[in-house]
């Protein structure tokens, strides 16, 4: 119950009240009865079913009844379902449905039974249906009340029966083209609707929303994916955003937009952020093995049968590809199940992690100056990587009724990335490879017959940069919009994610917007320490590091991928902070000793390593 | 939320005995127009009510969980200052001949397990009714109250099990009922009550999982349908079903966190998408998916109890959507919740952000706890 002022006498004493409610529950011991008796295929069934939908269309079980109605109707009208606009016959029920919905849903827009009673009578009426009557009256609704989260639900539901009736109603060889064509116009016209529903109101998060996955989906289809087109595009995006910021600069619906579009602009939903290759002794066999380990934003599946590593030495041009096998860097925490309940049989075929190992054969080594291609291929149900790119495969989606699930072909994502190894190793057994350009690995994502390409957009400094003077440019008119200084934030993390701006304004945060303090501090506690751990390895010229200092330093978190450059350390003292939770340290495989307050949780499994030179 | 001094001055304390009594005596009108016309919410009115009285530690059930029929003595503890002005004309106990059929939220558990029983369909699952048609929201609900009172045994495992395995489609989703309506609020439901069950081997928990993960959303949050704008309600239950599915590895902890924070507004309570007016529904939505991913530290638990409490009705008992509206018990429930899950009130029971059952409920059965913490 939503919005109902409290009022101070109680109504119920009303008599018309008390009247109506015996009403109301008389005609509902009527419908029971009706129901008990199998007063299916009755008119006047339909009729008392209509009265109470009127009183309450929230009654689900009253909707039961009357489709069941129509169902036994329809079954037994001489005429099929689908007839041309005829008005009559049980064709003409259907219709008469909709009508009757059409009210019904200016009345109550948001009563859930009356959206699901409409999908269902238009499954009901099957191709005959008139799909773009649907998509005006969601235009029609979303005018009175553009928020209105069933309507564009509803939308969303059409726009995929369209999909699906384009691809089975269109048959023939040149089929495919124009297939390809009509959904490309299709996603146009969804962009254009968005951009009518912003210029309305540029505070509607539901069309930035379907903005975003239509932009999404548009840029996964072939030929719209080029570089610098997106990047206009994405200028574009930003500069439109701009007038709506400096109307409303606390609006949170465009800075929920100007985030994604950062995202895409400058950091790739997956990207490789640290590549080691760990050498250990197995003392049993007496000799030394190589691991290379990979360290990803975030959590994927590697398709271990057909992803593999080659490498390639500059003198004499030497191209191998090497064997091992890929596994999650902690295959015990990825195989444990946290829900005891699920069968064994039942565990996911493809582990999900942001950490894998390649174990390299016995023999195998990477030798001290070469450069390690990494051809991943990930599997898209795994991690949380492919909301992103599932967007390209959502118009196939199939949504219970008579739309078919998805295609048979498995979608997935192909991934080359460039490392280098350095000339001279010095952190131990452990060697840093650069990983180079991750952000500009071409992805190739494969479905079907038919594989996109997509050039992965570069992470465009030039636009970042200009973005950064944009927003500090309305710093200057809107000191206090929070939204700014954490967008700020953003694009220094980055453009310049040394830069002790980015702390100072993660602390002015915490005072700006003090509700989210939590999230703000540990934000500043990230960025703290990368600074120090970077620091600290920089410092260590001579030898490799043994230990790092992050005591007394007031962190309230520990990131992964902060302290990624520090691999291959054996000690940490995290000491004298409010740290939460020492999970962040897993990736640092070699560590051995760990000094951290009483109580923190979750103390990372230490490796006694015995590592070899 | 203006709590300026001329403002109509809102609870600041919990108030036990009218929020007991407003529950208790929900179910005594049953010839009121508000009971009629909520016909369709009678199993989820039933779970919601059960449930803030066992967090409230008001539910008498002995140790091995088994009912005992309560006093039903609403006056167990001294109300905190407020004067309690009667509410509404709850003299309860009328003749029901003439009404509808329904629950006792009275503290008589046999009579109210029984009404559960006999809401069960022949197919297995339950409807919101006695005669009502099976469907898995109330399915869920059944399952759920018979937990918390202790009374699973009641149950055939199995054909409810074989029900809401028959739910799932193809592509991983559950329908609703036979009529074929999927959101993932019934994802939840499924692999709850078939974790509760266990029963997990009657389903494709990775396909149930997968479609899931298509509901998520470039802002990190997720929807009812793939596609859909995300939603505080939906992505509950969709982090609550990748929990129970093994795969949270699916959701951005980082991403979603930041959404699903910037959904607390000024006056302290939360929103369910961005630009909406807060509700106390939310608090629960939100803070359960925030403690699953960890990051309840992300928002100001203060503020938000404040409003919670404030959204409670003084004369009536009973939490509203927000300060001064109507209470109602589904507001009632949800802001208890919050508040176990804030720890803002000394007294209430704490509460599983995944199961929304009381945690010594998940103990005593026994079920996966799923989290990290504790
Ligand atoms: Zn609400």
């Amino acid at each position: 119950m939503h919005n109902r002022r409290r009022k101070a006498t109680a109504g119920e004493a009303v008599p018309a009240i008390r009247e109506k409610a015996r009403r109301v529950t008389e005609l509902l011991k009527k419908l029971s009865k009706c129901r008990a008796e199998g007063a299916t295929g009755d008119d006047a069934a339909l009729q008392l079913t209509q009265r109470l939908i009127e009183i309450n269309p929230d009654f689900a079980f009253v909707w039961n009844f009357r489709r069941e109605i129509i169902r036994t109707l329809l079954k037994q009208g001489p005429e099929s379902d689908v007839t041309e606009d005829e008005g009559g016959g049980t064709g003409g029920l259907l219709c008469d449905e909709l009508s009757l919905l059409e009210g019904a849903l200016s009345q109550s827009p948001k009563a859930y039974c009356l959206w699901f009673h409409r999908w269902w009578t238009l499954l009901m009426q099957g191709v005959g249906r008139d799909l773009g009557r649907e998509l005006d009256l969601c235009t029609k609704l979303l005018t009175v009340d553009e928020r209105n989260f069933h309507c564009w639900n509803h939308r969303q539901l059409i726009v995929a029966m369209r999909k699906h009736a384009g691809n089975t109603t269109t048959p023939g060889h040149d089929a495919n083209g124009q297939q390809e064509d009509t959904a490309t116009r299709w996603l146009d016209d969804d962009l254009g609707f968005t951009c009518d529903m912003i210029e309305r109101n540029f505070s509607n998060y539901s069309a930035w929303h379907l903005r975003a996955l239509t932009r999404t989906q548009l840029s996964c289809r072939p030929g719209q994916h080029t570089t610098t087109g997106a990047t206009t595009s994405c200028q574009q995006e930003l500069q439109w955003i701009k007038q709506g910021v400096y109307t409303e600069p606390s609006d949170q619906s465009l800075w929920l937009y100007h985030c994604w579009l950062l995202h895409q602009a400058g950091r790739p939903p997956l990207r490789l952020v640290g590549a080691v290759v760990e050498s250990r002794s197995e003392p049993d066999k007496g000799d030394c093995r190589q691991s290379v380990l990979l360290f990803f934003s975030a959590a994927c599946s590697i398709d271990a049968t057909r992803s593999r590593v080659d490498i390639h030495q500059p003198e004499g041009d030497v191209h191998a590809r090497t064997s091992g096998a890929f596994s999650p860097l902690d295959a015990d925490a990825a195989s444990q199940r946290r829900n005891s309940r699920i069968p064994r049989q039942q565990r996911p075929l493809q582990p999900s992690s942001d950490a894998w190992r390649f174990d390299l054969d016995d023999g195998v080594s990477v030798p001290g100056r070469a450069t390690v291609i990494l051809h991943l291929r990930f599997t898209a149900h795994g991690g949380s990587l492919p909301s992103f790119y599932q967007a390209c495969f959502l118009p196939t989606l199939g949504i219970g009724g008579d739309t078919t699930p998805p295609a048979a072909h498995e979608p997935a994502l192909e991934v080359t990335y460039q490392c280098d190894v350095p000339g001279n190793p010095h952190r131990g057994s452990v060697l840093h490879l650069s990983v180079k350009d991750s952000c500009r690995a071409a992805y190739c994502i494969g479905g079907g017959g038919s594989s996109v390409r997509d050039e992965m957009q570069p992470s465009d400094g030039a636009l970042l940069e200009q973005e950064l003077a944009a927003v500090d440019e309305l710093l200057q008119i809107e000191p206090n919009c929070y939204y700014a200084v954490l967008a700020k934030c953003w694009l220094l993390e980055s453009l310049r994610p040394r830069d002790p701006l980015l702390l100072a304004n993660y602390k002015r945060l915490q005072t700006l917007d003090p509700l989210r303090r939590g999230f703000y501090q540990d934000c500043w506690s990230n960025a703290l320490v990368r600074m120090k751990v970077l620091e600290q390895v920089e410092r260590a010229t001579e030898g490799p590091l043994e230990a790092i200092d992050l005591s007394s330093l007031g962190l309230t978190c520990l990131g992964e991928q902060q302290l990624l450059p520090a691999h291959g350390i054996k000690r940490i003292d995290v000491s004298n902070n409010s740290i939460r939770t020492l999970v962040g340290l897993r990736w640092l495989t070699s560590l051995e000793e760990v000094v951290a307050d009483p109580g923190v949780q979750k103390l990372p499994k230490l490796r006694g390593s015995s590592s070899c030179r | 939320m203006a709590a300026a001094s001329s403002a109509p001055k809102f609870p600041t304390e919990f108030l036990w005995s009218l929020n007991e009594r407003f529950i208790r005596t929900l179910e005594d009108d049953k010839e009121s127009l508000e009971y009629v016309m909520s016909e369709h919410l009678r199993m989820g009115g039933a779970y919601w009510g059960i449930t803030a009285l066992a967090l409230m530690d008001r539910l008498n059930t002995d140790k091995n969980g088994k009912d005992e029929a309560a006093a039903a003595g609403p006056d167990k503890r001294e109300e905190g200052g407020s004067g309690s002005g009667g509410g509404g004309d709850g003299e309860g106990g009328k003749d029901a001949s003439g009404s509808l059929a329904g629950p006792s939220l009275k503290g008589q558990m046999d009579e109210l397990v029984g009404w559960i029983m006999k809401c069960q369909h022949p197919s297995g699952g339950f409807g919101a009714n006695i005669q009502h048609d099976p469907h898995i929201t109330n399915t869920h609900y059944a399952v759920l109250i018979l937990c918390v009172v202790g009374r699973l045994d009641l149950l055939d495992r199995d054909k409810v099990a074989h029900w809401i395995a028959s739910m799932q489609n193809e592509d991983g989703s559950f329908r609703g009922d036979e009529w074929g309506e999927v959101d993932t609020r019934f994802s939840y439901c499924g692999l709850s009550c078939l974790t509760i069950l266990d029963r997990l081997d009657l389903i494709d928990v990775t396909k149930a999982a997968a479609f899931v993960h298509r509901c998520l959303n470039i802002d990190g949050a997720f929807s009812s349908i793939p596609g859909s704008e995300s939603h505080a309600a939906y992505t509950f239950c969709c982090v609550g079903a990748l929990a129970l599915a093994d795969a949270l590895d699916f959701a951005d902890a980082d991403r979603l966190g930041w959404w699903l924070c910037e959904r607390q507004t000024e006056g302290g309570g939360f929103n369910g998408r961005p630009e909406k007016a807060p509700d106390v529904c939310y608090s629960w939505w939100i803070l359960s998916s925030l403690a699953i991913i960890g990051r309840l530290h992300w928002i100001d638990g203060k503020k938000l109890a404040a409003f919670i409490l404030a959204s409670q009705d003084d004369r009536g008992g009973g939490i509203a959507d927000r300060p001064d509206d109507m209470a109602d018990v589904f507001h009632t429930f949800f802001g208890i919740a919050g508040l176990s899950l804030l720890k803002a009130v000394e007294g209430l029971k704490g509460v599983h952000p995944v199961y929304a059952l009381p945690n010594d409920v998940v103990e005593r059965l026994g079920l996966p706890y799923l989290l990290d913490d504790q």
